[in-house]
């Protein structure tokens, strides 16, 4: 565990600052090269002028893949950042006022776990469609349960505590309470969750891409780049490996972080 | 006592469920509710030269002009005899296009849960016991990875290998061509050998979640006071890993199991889509593409049910086994 510990979350961050900051910079230092067609390099294998090979017209994938992240990766931090919205209101008004409200959120939070997570988002996705902001909505919007689940625990388990009564007393109107009081103390185990939230979305998006159901190409998002890769699996393996490889060390990282975070 | 205790238990449980069908009659309900327009105009763009009275009685036969609660109403009362209209696609009923999906899902996923349990379960025990050693830290590289992994990339390069550079197993459907000539053991190795890629990646997630679970609950039973006494008692260590924190430890890996499902049929629609298998996963997906809706309604409220049976059994199984819980 201790080897684990020292190394993991370290190459973790290192790998998710080098994510973030392709996600910033990419588009505006590589778009170019990333739409650039060489049509003497098509379905080129790695080489020092390509490190990761070329696609079927010739396009950089490294270019591309570096491009993707900020649809990839951007897509997740919205998401999660709806999904905890949502999931700390529910939580937090379900812990806090109790009675026949707790009971009709959680019912709800409830019924939402029990929908195939897929089959839910992509019954919505049929109805508004594909698209970029309706992948964050939708998967944002089928997400939040467990968010709510912890806030509303750990809302329950400081409500009647003395500093919560003192607030009380002196006339805290419950929204000020829950906002200045109570979620606050629950913010740890709320952003363990989300740096796992993020983790998980990014997956849900490249499988929805892949899907065909995701962001709609010529939008690059890693998603995009595998089901690219996908049609030439045969001929150039680099194009199927690469995007997958992005999006597991990306997941991997996340998820170390998480760990260590706990 | 025991089983009047527990067909009580039962009972109570069934009755809960109940309020939760009506929630997941609701959310589907409210989902086709988001869709622009009524499903007249669906039908209406898929046949151009529709005339406004025929528009109109369609409007009337679906009810569609009738107010919201009312819709809800009579949406209900059908679900409530697994009548979910007819395919737009085809005309045939929904509740027979699932019922053909159906099998192969249960199947695939069914083989899935017993891979999770088969594997998992030693995996985490290995892990408790050995806490702290090469085989543990490799146990929970695998399982970070196993929770990372895009699943359905996988599915794509183990295809390409498996079945295209070394030719040693099918990539896609249920049966081979010959499958109808064949020797009924002949045909259940087809069948087999078809299904092994399949399941080996949709149970790797699960997989990795309950072999984690499955040594912290070790863990954790492993510390108790009872241990200390058979250990005390000069119990052999296998007697005591096996006998006594074993058994202990997992209870709670029934509700695991459980709650593993929606994840699992989610899934479905991945790799049935990647390995041509006719289960509801791919009749799903098949559906979005086409705009399906009464068929979209109809496998999103039945994967629901089935998620919540699925809690259902695995909560009486836990109740059976730990007589506790069904005295609360």
């Amino acid at each position: 565990m201790t080897r684990n510990k020292g190394a993991g979350p370290t190459l973790s961050l290192i790998w998710l600052g080098l994510v973030a900051a392709a996600a910033v910079a990419a588009p505006l230092l590589w778009t170019e090269s990333a739409a650039r067609m060489d049509f003497a390099a098509v379905l080129a294998p790695p080489s020092a002028a390509h490190p990761l090979g070329t696609d079927p017209l010739g396009r950089d994938l490294l270019a591309r893949l570096a491009c993707g992240a900020r649809v990839s990766v951007g897509v997740g931090v919205v998401a999660v950042g709806l999904s905890l919205l949502i999931g700390t209101f529910v939580g937090g008004a379900a812990g806090y006022f109790g009675g026949w409200r707790d009971r009709a959120l959680m019912g709800l939070t409830d019924v939402m776990l029990c929908f195939p997570t897929l089959f839910l988002i992509l019954a919505v996705i049929a109805v508004l469609g594909p698209g970029i902001w309706n992948v964050v909505l939708v998967i944002g919007a089928t997400s939040w349960m467990g968010t709510a689940r912890l806030v509303r625990a750990e809302v329950l388990s400081l409500r009647e505590r003395e500093f919560i009564l003192a607030a009380r007393a002196v006339g805290a109107g419950p929204i000020r309470i829950l906002r200045t009081h109570l979620l606050p103390n629950a913010l740890g185990p709320v952003l363990v969750s989300a740096v796992l939230g993020v983790a998980t979305a990014v997956l849900l998006e490249s499988g929805l891409s892949f899907l065909g159901l995701g962001v709609q190409p010529p939008t690059p998002s890693w998603g995009n780049l595998l089901t690219d890769g996908k049609a030439t699996l045969g001929v150039a393996w680099w194009l199927t490996l690469f995007p997958g490889l992005v999006i597991l060390l990306t997941a991997l990282a996340a998820n170390c972080i998480a760990e260590d975070l706990r | 006592m025991r089983s009047r205790a527990l067909g009580g238990y039962a009972l109570r449980r069934l009755v809960q469920i109940v309020p939760t069908l009506i929630g997941i009659a609701f959310v589907c309900f409210f989902v086709i509710q988001l869709a622009p327009g009524t499903a007249v105009d669906a039908r209406a763009q898929m046949n151009p030269k529709m005339t406004l009275q025929a528009r109109e009685r369609l409007t009337q036969l679906y009810g569609l002009d009738r107010p919201l609660p009312e819709q809800f109403g009579r949406w209900i009362t059908r679900v409530a005899r697994f009548d979910f209209g007819r395919s737009f696609v085809d005309g045939e009923t929904v509740t027979r296009k699932i019922a053909a999906a159906a099998p192969v899902t249960l199947l695939v996923n069914g083989l899935s849960l017993l891979v999770i349990l088969v594997f998992g379960v030693p995996l985490g025990v290995l892990g408790a016991v050995r806490q702290g050693t090469a085989a543990d830290r490799a146990a929970t590289g695998v399982a970070l990875v196993g929770f990372a992994l895009p699943t359905f990339w996988l599915a794509l390069v183990l295809m390409s290998l498996f079945g295209v550079t070394w030719r040693f197993l099918p990539v896609a459907g249920l049966h081979s061509l010959d499958y109808e000539s064949l020797a009924p053991a002949a045909r259940l190795a087809d069948t087999a050998r078809h299904l092994v890629l399949p399941v080996f990646v949709s149970s790797l997630t699960g997989l990795a979640g309950i072999s984690r679970f499955m040594r912290a609950s070790m863990l954790e039973a492993l510390a108790q006071n009872f241990i200390r006494t058979a250990r005390a008692k000069g119990l052999s260590e296998r007697s005591v890993v096996v006998r006594h924190a074993l058994r202990n430890a997992l209870l709670p890996v029934v509700t695991l199991l459980g709650l593993s499902i929606p994840g699992l049929l989610g899934g479905s629609v991945l790799f049935e889509s990647i390995f041509s298998l006719p289960g509801m996963g791919r009749l799903f997906y098949l559906s979005v593409y086409a705009r399906d809706y009464p068929v979209i309604m109809g496998l999103l409220f039945l994967g629901a049910a089935l998620t919540l049976l699925g809690n259902l059994l695995a909560d009486l199984a836990y109740a059976w086994v730990d007589p506790r819980i069904r005295l609360k």
